[in-house]
């Protein structure tokens, strides 16, 4: 059960936290259409692109050491996906890193373009494996359900993280580009809470109930869509940004405790690590909330330079 | 393969997953004489050698250059001196830029015991993924946490608390390679365990993490980072001074303290390197492969040149006098030269461990033969040059630019300059006029 819920909030944690910086690289050349908008965007990045991958590296971390016959079984079906994901994370990376560590303008334009391609490719490969994950594990006799159902939630994936990276600029930039950027989220929530539906609709026809937990997945996937398309359109509209924020992270989260509720693995780590993993968390997200709050604000004159 | 026995039902019990590609689709298409050449178990070790070496040079860095920057900017918050401050910004920027290469290079190998050696996670899955876990979960999240503050909060965090977060940067990174060496330590010399049913399971807590084959390669490795971190420092800085870039008083001090913190590194390398044949000539179970004698020859050779330099060197510290020598400009173009030493030693240092450990993943218990995942050859080889590449490409990129970065000089370093300055001049924040 500890295990279960260390890997739920790992990768949760890492669905919207990173989805956010997921949605700002692949939007970054819409949002920012000059040189010096394009380096705000990522200065309002800054201190979060560490802290929100650091969860997937704990989520692998979980696996290996609780889940490994889950983590055998979903690299061995999943294997192209896998390295799919570790390719685009390391450009999404390696883009934001280099971006501006040359004055080049073809150097930096190069990159933005990786930034762009790997963080749409990141969350597409992630949703796909989340999805695969759901209809290979244990396969499903269909053939149809297992290649609809990853597809449709890399699709979901996708405008997922594109919601909740514009809604982030949104709240960490002003003026023109917080106006573009809620204007761009607005316009991605009916994606959003659209593919999310569709999804849950696949698994529902595709994919033959098993027990009663089965009936409760669908239908929180789709109000996690529709939910937060429902409050953060309004919001975002207001400018009431931390609500739209707000609204936009549960709802990136619910499908990937959804996946995990329907998936339950059954863990099997090591006893006395439990104690020394327990009494880390709360150092761990001691250190995340001091982050997250320090850099609550819009970027401005005191914030420092780097990406 | 090793199966589980006496687990209740569990999602890894279906009978074997097929795969999303049930037919293989890059052997079939390419199906040749690359299969034969090559068999899948070499492809999947020869990845893991190649990604873990280029991870470990950055590493090497990352954990030398550490405590470099940790002095400086303690001296800058006691002293306030601008001196230090240009310091800690230049050899913090180096260090990020290196650092940035040892995420991504590490990101690549953490999946790679799950994706081709699951016999070991078979195995061994519980005891080794456990110093794993407590790596990933609690050293990198905090240390990677911990630095986008540092980098970030440069004008917000009160200057004793930014350098506490340093310090504590630094910390957490040395406690993951604890972790890790605990890991490796514990397929080198196997202890603290028992198996049941041919799966390990953790006995004695204790002796796992106090396992000579990692403590004292703990002390070892971090010796060679150190003189790495120590080679860097001293190379660039005699770069500098030979060129007479005005920068003088500024290199000065960091060669000092290059000096010093690679003597350190020395005398740890040397004295925890003669210790480790404590359990390395027990290993009489490990094969021995012609490489390691070479490697280990070389490193020895190595290991005593750097420590018998280290005395001269020290010396020459001693009232600056090596920067009033006459042929002065002939010795900083040599500490330039031998910039690569360490990085060179480090490597055959892991070739002797890794190759000394075969033809076992898991000393005396599974052969890395048998630890390999189902996958073929063809398949292997393909992520191998996938993801080989791409680091080997950002790699070189990244070397450029350090280069480029020391060579340019503390004149103005982005890390920690105000943001009009941290910019290139096309590029107007939109920020900037507005304050909070
Ligand atoms: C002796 C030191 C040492 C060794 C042998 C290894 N590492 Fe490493 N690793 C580090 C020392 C380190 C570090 C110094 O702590 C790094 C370098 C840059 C960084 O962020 O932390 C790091 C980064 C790093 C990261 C990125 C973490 C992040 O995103 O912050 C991962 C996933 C790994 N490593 C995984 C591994 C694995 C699976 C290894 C086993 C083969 C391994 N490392 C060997
Ligand atoms: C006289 C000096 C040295 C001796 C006697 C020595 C001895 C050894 C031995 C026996 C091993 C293999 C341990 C094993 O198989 O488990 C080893 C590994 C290694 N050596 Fe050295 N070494 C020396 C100097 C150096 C130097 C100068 C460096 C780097 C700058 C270095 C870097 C390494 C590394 C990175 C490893 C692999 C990790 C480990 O096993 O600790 N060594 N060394
Ligand atoms: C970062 C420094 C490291 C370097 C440079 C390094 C180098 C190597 C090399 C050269 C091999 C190939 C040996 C052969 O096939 O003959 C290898 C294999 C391997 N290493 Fe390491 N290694 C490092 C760290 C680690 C760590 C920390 C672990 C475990 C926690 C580890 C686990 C393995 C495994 C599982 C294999 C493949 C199976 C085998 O060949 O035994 N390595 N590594």
């Amino acid at each position: 059960m500890i295990w279960s819920l260390l890997l739920v909030g790992a990768l949760a944690g890492w669905a919207v936290l990173d989805g956010m910086n997921q949605g700002l690289g692949a939007t970054l050349r819409q949002v920012g259409r000059t040189p010096g908008e394009r380096r705000t965007v990522l200065t309002a990045l800054g201190p979060f692109l560490l802290a929100g991958e650091v969860w997937l590296v704990a989520a692998a971390g979980i696996l290996l050491a609780g889940f490994h016959d889950l983590e055998r079984d979903l690299l061995l079906v999943g294997y192209p996906l896998v390295i799919a994901l570790l390719v685009t994370w390391v450009l999404r990376d390696a883009g934001v890193w280099l971006r501006s560590r040359r004055p080049g303008v073809r150097w930096r334009a190069g990159w933005e373009r990786v930034i762009v391609a790997a963080s749409v490719g990141l969350p597409l490969s992630a949703g796909a494996l989340l999805g695969t994950a759901l209809v290979w594990l244990p396969p499903q006799p269909s053939l149809t359900a297992r290649v609809v159902v990853p597809v449709l939630t890399a699709l979901s994936a996708v405008a997922v993280t594109r919601v909740l990276g514009t809604t982030f600029v949104a709240t960490r930039t002003s003026g023109v580009l917080r106006e573009r950027a809620a204007r761009l989220a607005g316009r991605a929530l009916p994606w959003s809470a659209g593919l999310l539906a569709a999804s849950a609709i696949a698994y529902v026809v595709l994919v033959p109930a098993d027990g009663p937990v089965d009936a409760v997945l669908p239908p929180l996937v789709v109000l996690a869509g529709s939910g937060s398309a429902l409050v953060a359109r309004p919001a975002l509209a207001d400018g009431r940004l931390h609500r739209g924020l707000a609204a936009v992270v549960v709802g990136g989260a619910l499908p990937v405790v959804a996946v995990a509720i329907a998936l339950a693995p059954v863990a099997s780590p090591a006893s006395t690590l439990e104690l020394v993993l327990l009494g880390c968390v709360p150092v761990l997200l001691a250190a995340q909330a001091w982050v997250w709050w320090t850099f609550r604000h819009p970027v401005g004159p005191r914030d420092a330079v780097f990406y | 393969m090793t199966t589980l026995s006496g687990s209740g039902s569990r999602l890894g019990d279906h009978p074997e997953p097929s795969r999303i590609f049930p037919w293989d689709p890059v052997s079939s298409a390419f199906r040749g004489p690359s299969v034969t050449l090559v068999s899948a178990v070499d492809a999947a070790r020869t990845q893991f050698a190649l990604l873990a070496g280029f991870h470990f040079l950055f590493v090497l860095v990352t954990l030398g250059l550490g405590p470099v920057v940790a002095i400086f900017q303690t001296r800058w918050a006691v002293t306030r001196r601008e001196v230090h401050e240009r310091a800690t910004r230049f050899w913090g920027q180096l260090y990020l830029v290196n650092y940035a290469l040892g995420i991504v290079a590490g990101i690549l190998l953490e999946l790679q015991f799950g994706l081709h050696f699951p016999g070991l996670l078979d195995v061994a899955g519980e005891v080794f993924g456990a110093p794993l876990a407590v790596e990933t979960m609690v050293a990198f999240f905090l240390e990677s946490t911990l630095l986008g503050l540092w980098v970030f909060g440069w004008h917000q965090l009160n200057r004793w608390v930014h350098t506490v977060v340093f310090w504590l940067v630094v910390l957490t990174g040395y406690a993951s390679a604890l972790a890790v060496m605990v890991a490796n330590g514990f397929l080198r010399n196997p202890v603290g365990y028992e198996l049941v049913d041919g799966v390990a399971h953790i006995t004695d807590p204790a002796a796992l993490v106090l396992n000579p084959a990692a403590v004292l390669s703990l002390g070892h490795v971090l010796g060679a980072c150190l003189l790495a971190g120590a080679f860097v420092v001293i190379g660039v800085s005699a770069w500098h001074l030979r060129r007479e870039t005005a920068f003088d008083e500024l290199f000065r001090r960091s060669l000092r303290t290059g000096v010093v913190v690679g003597a350190v590194g020395a005398l740890l390398a040397v004295g925890f390197g003669f210790s480790q044949f404590s359990y390395v000539t027990q290993g009489a179970e490990a094969g021995q492969h012609p490489v390691v004698g070479v490697a280990l020859g070389f490193m020895i050779l190595g290991g005593f040149a750097l420590f018998l330099g280290a005395i001269p060197m020290l010396a020459l510290m001693i009232g600056g006098a090596l920067f009033r020598l006459p042929f002065r400009r002939a010795v900083y173009g040599f500490l330039t030269a031998v910039l690569p030493v360490p990085f060179v030693l480090a490597i055959l240092g892991w070739l002797t461990r890794e190759i000394g450990r075969q033809p076992w993943v898991l000393v005396g218990v599974l052969r890395t033969s048998d630890a390999t995942s189902a996958h073929s050859a063809t398949t292997v080889l393909v992520s191998l040059v996938v993801l080989v590449g791409l680091i080997a490409t950002l790699a070189v990129v990244d070397w450029v630019l350090l280069g480029r970065l020391a060579r340019l000089g503390p004149g103005s370093p982005v890390l920690g300059a105000p943001p009009s300055q941290a910019r290139e001049a096309d590029e107007p924040l939109t920020f900037a006029e507005v304050s909070r």
